[in-house]
């Protein structure tokens, strides 16, 4: 057995560890942009300081200004945007100052960036040896064999295998990770004194990130480096990273210890922030999500006062009046800018705030939707010389042979890492695509074929929400328009009555009703994807397939969207098939949850059985590489090793075989693995049923062995 | 913490910003204007000619410009400024009636074709590749030397030019929307292919469509002037702009003005049409980036 199971902790993080040499040093930093003539302050006021040897994480949802100062600090911002006032030093060197040969020697050799999209940082011409070589050879006086040398090094370090194979390789024929892997190799060629990460593990998968926030840990550690982590990620900022800042509206408002602030945040911004997050012990039939009302104040003519203040619960008059100061906590890196941190209630998380209720029996529930071993294939082009050779057919087995049954009114999430085949499987549903062999009955009718093909009743009755905001609605039609014409296709609402019915849908969203007048590019994202939601409902549905609705969204608006559809479910009883990737959100919504692997289904069961042994061994490594923003839990570390296989004409036997930890033998590369029942939660798998009772549960609360679910 | 979620948490409301005017492209309203200027001259120039564009003065044949005659007069007398604003009339409609042609059915073809896809889109565009080898001028002359030299072939023909190389601008902005959510989302709603195709995909495809007009336009004028210069469009004793430089080309020496106004009202017209086309294009690319 090769496993790979790590036992104890996260990463144990020490305090003690920033009180290093001060790397970076940015003081008062402004940066206004200037679209179109106008100013818009971006940044107002911000101090950062980057210790030796640790990593501060500068958290903040979108339009916070965290990207901003990441750029300004390097020198890299855009013609639009400009550094107002303020300082930036690197040690003693005074980054601002510096002439551009002497800011390209610093870059790269003492200072190193690793971006969100490995993509666009590698060049798709060279080969990844050469394009690493050239990181070396710029930065240092090696030459010839000794720069080849230190790439091989490299290129081990970052764990690729067989790195004189991957030297001669192009970046495409890399997986995203190994992409990352490899900028992250390029990064660490000249031992840098500080790392700026802007988002690296954001477009990974979750077994994906957890690897490369371990190798960023490793080599952090073996080379010394001090880490700025930008991210909108608080649960990977609770495992990785020693110190947080928080940043709103340009400014931070709060900062400290990652052990204080997410035990004990004092500003509430931060403090929603971390309860807008479902947790793995929270469901649907608990609370509501807290989300945070309003939205970002408009930079270009800020009120004066906390920037905060008119989204907060706490907010009182004193707020509104003059600027908020900082007010340190304990150190004086340690701050927030709040008035009132001291008068507010003390933070807890309601633990207990699950409440005891029946369990629903999903068997118990009239299912709406059944698919039965349903496939799709993708037949690949062969070319010429393929098709002279009489190479046979190759297919790409998307979805192959899933199981599924639904209840009226239930949500049943699909979760899997991308390539798994959940969207397939969605789009194939909704008659996007069509399947290559098994059925699916909607009530007493067959769902076959394309959308077109199917009778107006069940085109009225399945819809689906998908997941960009921003490509979902029609650029050039009003909301009005968007939600009137499936009343008007499907004959739902008189002329007349039209335009009531929309206002009826938009207030059922959250939405004023004069939003009707109004065109998508007048509306945020998540306004997008509440009148997204509101044509689907218009249809008045009783299945929607929901393909990542919210993966695109903010955490605090993604909250309120959580909120709406439970709410929503509620009252008109559709049923929701929910494509995730993101386990919390699941956990939150759904009554089954479906784990998809390969175009195969690994576990199916309600998410308290799913979430708790006995697992499925890819449940369980999914499990552990989720980042969850609690710092009171102990979370096993269980790495899959390799990448997805090819899903071309995959090998007999279970789908995960090649990357399982726990496999038992050869029979999990020639068999179909057998069923394990129990009840509604089933697991396909070869590991004996006494073998999986023993499992121990992934995500514990501290020091006990419970189950966080 | 906040509780008021559980209810009905309205969105804030956020004022409906009254969007600052967008910067118009100095290019654009010079084309605008130029464009217009020659529009208004091709509607009322027959009426505010000094002469008849036919009359003869054969006492001032080929003479200078002068107050009485302002761009001077060609072989037989005739008013050369009367005739070339008289020609305006000719070359506007014509340009433009063989870019509209060509433009709308490029337009259906690009857009079905783009949109259905399969075999439909590959016999079109075969199609299209056929047309396209053969280079406009030629292919142009072809049109006329078999339907016989007058200008509504000369437009037809300028039609049946441009009708490929719009269909395939449209066609490759029909494809870059044709798996948009929003389209999807239309066609999981069971909507008809001609619904997807003009009210989904059609409003969306303007700003490539508008850009390529005006750059066929300019085309179109350089056509219509070469197929009269060649004899193949309209015929003497019209004052058709290419037809004049053809027939006086003889006196370019001696008395160059009978060249050089037709001459230079064609350049002008075709600055004016690609000012537009540019700015149009700067226009609708700020447009699409500026709104956030």
């Amino acid at each position: 057995m090769n496993s790979q199971l790590a036992e104890g902790n996260v990463t144990v993080l020490e305090p003690e560890e920033q009180t290093g040499k001060p790397v970076l040093t940015i003081r008062d930093m402004h940066i206004s942009y200037f679209p179109r003539g106008k100013e818009v302050k971006a940044v107002r006021g911000v101090d950062l300081t980057v210790h030796a040897g640790e990593t501060l994480a500068l958290v903040g949802e979108s339009g916070s200004g965290k990207s901003s100062v990441a750029f300004a600090s390097m020198r890299g911002l855009d013609a639009a945007g400009r550094v107002m006032r303020g300082s930036v030093h690197f040690h003693d060197t005074d980054v601002l100052a510096l002439n551009p040969s002497e800011l390209r020697r610093i870059q790269g050799s003492r200072i190193a960036m690793v971006y969100q999209d490995p993509q666009t940082a590698l060049n798709p011409g060279y080969r990844i040896g050469d394009q690493i070589a050239e990181a070396v050879h710029e930065h240092t006086d090696m030459s010839g064999a000794a720069v080849r040398e230190r790439v091989l090094d490299l290129l081990e370090e970052v764990n690729l295998p067989d790195p004189v194979g991957f030297y001669e390789r192009y970046p495409h024929e890399l997986s995203g990770g190994q992409q990352q892997r490899v900028v992250i190799a390029m990064a660490f060629a000249c031992n840098p004194e500080l790392l700026i990460m802007d988002e690296p593990t954001t477009g990974l998968d979750v077994t994906t990130e957890a690897h490369i926030l371990d190798l960023v840990t490793k080599l952090k550690e073996s080379h010394g480096s001090a880490i700025l982590y930008i991210t909108h990620n608080l649960g990977v900022v609770a495992k990785f990273c020693h110190r947080v800042a928080v940043m709103y509206a340009g400014q931070i408002v709060e900062q400290g210890p990652v052990s204080r602030v997410f035990t004990a945040p004092a500003h509430p911004y931060t403090r929603s922030l971390l309860t807008c997050i479902p947790r793995l012990d929270l469901s649907k039939h608990d609370r509501p999500l807290n989300a945070i009302e309003g939205r970002l104040p408009n930079l270009s003519e800020l009120p004066p006062g906390c920037v905060f203040a008119p989204r907060c619960s706490e907010s009182k008059d004193q707020c509104l009046s003059d600027d908020i100061e900082k007010v340190q906590i304990d150190g004086d890196e340690d701050f927030v800018r709040c008035v009132r941190w001291n008068d507010i209630s003390t933070f807890e998380f309601d633990r207990n705030a699950r409440k005891t209720r029946p369990k629903v029996e999903a068997s118990a529930v009239e299912p709406i939707l059944d698919v039965d071993n349903l496939q799709c294939l993708f037949r690949l082009r062969r070319g010429i010389v393929e098709v002279a050779t009489g190479q046979g057919v190759r297919n790409v087995h998307a979805v192959d042979g899933i199981d599924l049954k639904l209840g009226r009114g239930q949500t049943l999430a699909i979760v899997g890492e991308s390539g798994c085949g959940k969207t397939t499987l969605g789009r194939t549903i909704v008659g996007l695509q069509t399947a290559t062999d098994g059925t699916m009955t909607f009530e007493d009718k067959l769902l076959e074929g394309k959308a077109r093909n199917r009778s107006n009743d069940v085109r009225r009755r399945v819809q689906i929400v998908f997941q960009n905001p921003d490509a979902t609605l029609n650029p050039q039609k009003s909301v009005g328009e968007t939600i009137g014409r499936p009343l008007e296709l499907f004959g739902l609402a008189e002329e007349s009555a039209r335009e009531t019915r929309v206002a009826d849908l938009l207030q059922s969203v959250n939405l004023p009703a004069h939003y009707a007048s109004r065109y998508p590019h007048e509306l945020s994202g998540g306004e997008k994807q509440r009148v997204a939601i509101a044509r689907a409902f218009a249809a008045d549905p009783d299945l929607i397939v929901c393909d990542e609705p919210l993966s695109a969204l903010d955490v605090s608006v993604q909250a309120a969207i959580l909120n709406l559809l439970v709410e929503l479910q509620k009252t008109t009883n559709a049923a929701y098939l929910f494509i995730s990737h993101d386990l919390s959100v699941v956990r939150y919504l759904s009554d089954q949850v479906a784990v998809m692997y390969m175009g195969r289904l690994c576990e199916i069961g309600s998410p308290e059985e799913v979430f708790v042994p006995p697992y499925h061994p890819y449940t369980e490594a999914l499990l552990s590489a989720i980042s969850l923003p609690d710092p009171n839990i102990d979370q096993e570390s269980i790495f899959l090793e390799g990448s997805v296989p090819s899903p071309v004409n995959p090998k007999p036997g279970c789908r995960f075989a090649s990357r399982c930890p726990r496999k038992i033998g050869d029979i999990c590369e020639t068999e179909n693995p057998p069923l394990v029942s129990y009840g509604d939660h089933k697991i396909y798998c070869h590991i004996p049923k006494e073998e999986l009772d023993k499992m121990r549960p992934v995500i514990r609360y501290q020091g006990s062995e419970d189950p966080v679910v | 913490m906040s509780d008021s979620t559980s209810e009905h948490p309205m969105i804030d409301e956020v004022e409906r910003k009254v969007k600052p005017p967008r910067r118009v492209p100095t290019s654009l309203v010079i084309g605008v204007s130029l464009v217009f200027v020659f529009i208004v001259v091709a509607i009322i120039g027959p009426y505010i000619t000094p002469y008849p564009f036919d009359q003869f003065h054969f006492a001032d044949r080929l003479a200078a410009p002068s107050a009485e005659f302002w761009l001077g007069t060609d072989r037989y007398g005739r008013d050369i400024f009367s005739r070339v604003i008289h020609g305006t009339q000719l070359t506007v409609t014509m340009a433009g009636t063989g870019t509209i042609i060509g433009v709308s059915i490029g337009l259906l073809i690009g857009l079905f074709s783009g949109y259905i896809g399969g075999w439909f889109d590959e016999i079109l565009m075969r199609l299209t590749d056929i047309v396209m080898s053969f280079p406009a001028l030629l292919l142009a002359m072809l049109v006329v030397a078999a339907l016989g030299s007058n200008e509504i072939n000369a437009v037809l023909s300028i039609g049946i030019v441009f009708i490929p190389k719009v269909a395939r601008v449209v066609r490759s902005a029909t494809l870059g929307l044709r798996n948009v959510q929003f389209v999807e989302a239309a066609e999981v709603r069971g909507e008809s292919n001609s619904y997807i195709i003009f009210r989904e995909i059609l409003p969306n495809v303007w700003p490539p469509v508008i850009v390529e007009t005006c750059i066929r336009l300019s085309y179109a004028v350089l056509l219509v002037v070469s197929l009269s210069y060649l004899g193949l469009g309209a015929q003497p004793p019209a004052p058709d702009w290419g037809l004049m430089i053809a027939k006086e080309r003889a006196f370019l020496v001696s008395a160059p003005w009978v060249v050089f106004a037709p001459a230079g009202a064609i350049v002008l017209l075709i600055i004016a049409v690609n000012l537009l086309g540019d700015g149009m294009r700067e226009y609708l690319a700020a447009r699409k980036t500026g709104d956030e």
